[in-house]
């Protein structure tokens, strides 16, 4: 990263972790684990070891069976997988299928697409901490309803949904359970032998692995079958088919094996940088947190004010990195969805700014953005009319 | 959350030392404002000039929008300030698209800075 850039947007992407690096690169090159992994020689069994250890790690990470991994590019297509494979796998059962306002694009426009394809889809939405409650879901939830997604942490605010009592609610119901843990998996403990859930997504990039690369879970138990969405292949058990990238898969292997390892003190580490943070702004006038801090994932916080342009109030804040709360691009500029969700106005959307913490962030580098966060409202804020 | 597009040097150097930034300090002749907004998007420009003698003698602006919409109206205030007054008919908005390097859907907000200079020109003759 470049020294004069302060990089918190570790819920974005991470960089990947040196022994991650190390790993992958005994993949590289003539020497390395290059050969294809459903090669029947031994340069091709060799390979398949590394796939194999690989995905023992991911499976200790998450604390289930390696055999109930699917390896695919990451989290947008194994949220694709679930979704429209599950749909499509028990379309006839029935049509109707439960997911959140709230969720990651991956899953909102699978949606949408399948809504397209005939299927009912029910939009829940959260209260204004951003957590859903379990009698809107129940509420929600029909004889025909066949699939529930709803993410575990969310991307934008951190928020942390239950997902035991939304999984445990599913199989009471007889339907399927899907989460997006991309913000999740390598940060919180997973016990997914004794979690109510059917698929789960997650990505190798968020915590410190190689971008593209992911993977499914799909628990082994009856009815959860889902279709593939891509052909020409047998690989992984022909649910997603390709040529395994051998070299990404050694590295969210050992990017999961970290991950165990430097949990607990991350979790501690963000969590003191967070309170560092909001501590540094709480006196900011008209400042407001996104979502409730006290049921979110601490390496994430969302601050908005209602009185600022998003799009300005990002470049004053170079050379800060982080995440804006609206997409920009070149015919205007989108509110996030998900802060809309919570109640926020459009002005409140734009100007939200997400700060999320990593293995490497200093207490300095907390401390310069929460100046650089002062001078930039307090520029912008000079700069505009009276009211 | 997409992260905004880059924006060309002179936006970059404009946004971030708007100096005509504030408002009309002195005694002039005449002063002026004009306050134009875009509905839907937030983006706001107050334009204001201290005339003498046809002359503008000061021009400041205070704005709420986006850096190509500060960048402009920073631009247009340096070229005219101590020039004749009947520049202000000379602001154009597709000018200062090209020069700020303004993507196409954002010229909306170089329409705010020209409509705001056209409101001067008529209040000059109020």
């Amino acid at each position: 990263m470049n020294d004069h850039l302060i990089y918190l947007d570790y819920a974005a992407t991470t960089p990947a972790a040196p022994e991650v690096i190390a790993a992958m690169q005994s993949c590289l090159g003539a020497d390395g684990m290059f050969a294809n992994p459903s090669s029947v020689h031994l340069a091709g069994r060799r390979s398949a070891a590394v796939v194999d250890r690989a995905r023992e790690q991911l499976a200790t990470l998450l604390q289930t069976r390696p055999d109930q991994l699917i390896f695919t590019s990451g989290a947008t297509e194994s949220d694709n997988l679930a979704i429209r494979g599950a749909a499509m796998a028990r379309a006839g059962q029935g049509r109707h299928l439960v997911t959140m306002k709230t969720e990651h694009k991956a899953v909102t426009d699978s949606f949408r697409h399948l809504e397209k394809e005939g299927f009912e889809v029910t939009w829940l939405l959260p209260g204004s901490d951003g957590l859903l409650t379990m009698e809107s879901l129940k509420s929600a939830l029909r004889n025909d309803t066949q699939l529930v997604s709803i993410m575990h942490v969310n991307n934008e605010t951190g928020v942390i949904q239950n997902i035991h009592s939304i999984g445990s609610l599913c199989r009471e119901r007889g339907i399927l359970f899907h989460t997006d843990a991309a913000q999740s998996v390598g940060k919180l403990g997973f016990d997914l032998d004794d979690l109510p859930v059917d698929l789960l997504s997650l990505t190798a990039h968020k915590f410190y692995g190689p971008q593209g690369v992911g993977a499914l879970y799909i628990a082994d138990r009856p009815g959860t079958a889902i279709f593939p969405i891509l052909f020409g292949g047998g690989q992984e058990r022909r649910i997603r088919p390709g040529t395994l990238p051998v070299h990404l898969i050694c590295g969210i292997g050992a990017a999961a094996e970290l991950a165990i390892a430097e949990r607990s003190k991350n979790l501690e580490r963000v969590t003191a940088l967070r309170a560092r943070l909001m501590s540094a702004l709480e006196d900011v006038d008209g400042i407001m947190i996104n979502g409730d801090p006290d049921v979110a994932y601490p390496g994430i916080l969302n601050l908005s004010v209602d009185d600022v342009d998003g799009e300005s109030l990002m470049l004053a804040l170079e050379p800060l990195c982080v995440a804006s709360g609206s997409a920009c691009n070149s015919a205007n500029v989108e509110p996030s969805h998900v802060l809309k969700a919570l109640g926020r106005s459009d002005s409140e959307s734009e100007a939200a700014v997400r700060f999320s913490f990593g293995r490497t962030t200093a207490k300095d580098e907390v401390d310069q953005a929460a100046a650089l966060y002062r001078g930039a409202i307090d520029k912008l804020r000079g700069l505009a009319p009276a009211a | 959350m997409t992260a905004p597009e880059s924006y060309n040097e002179e936006v970059r150097a404009r946004f971030e030392n708007p100096v005509h930034a504030g408002d009309i300090v002195g005694d002039y002749a005449q002063v002026i404002t004009a306050d134009v907004a875009e509905s839907g998007y937030g983006a706001r420009l107050v334009l204001c000039a201290g005339l003498n003698d046809g002359k503008i003698a000061a021009l400041r602006f205070k704005v709420k929008g986006c850096p190509y919409l500060v960048a402009a109206a920073e631009a247009v205030c340096d070229s005219l300030e101590g020039g004749p007054a009947d520049r202000l008919a000379g602001v154009s908005a597709s000018e200062l698209k090209d020069r700020l390097a303004v993507p196409i859907g954002r010229m909306g907000r170089m329409l705010l800075v020209e409509d705001a200079a056209r409101e001067l020109l008529e209040s000059m003759g109020e």
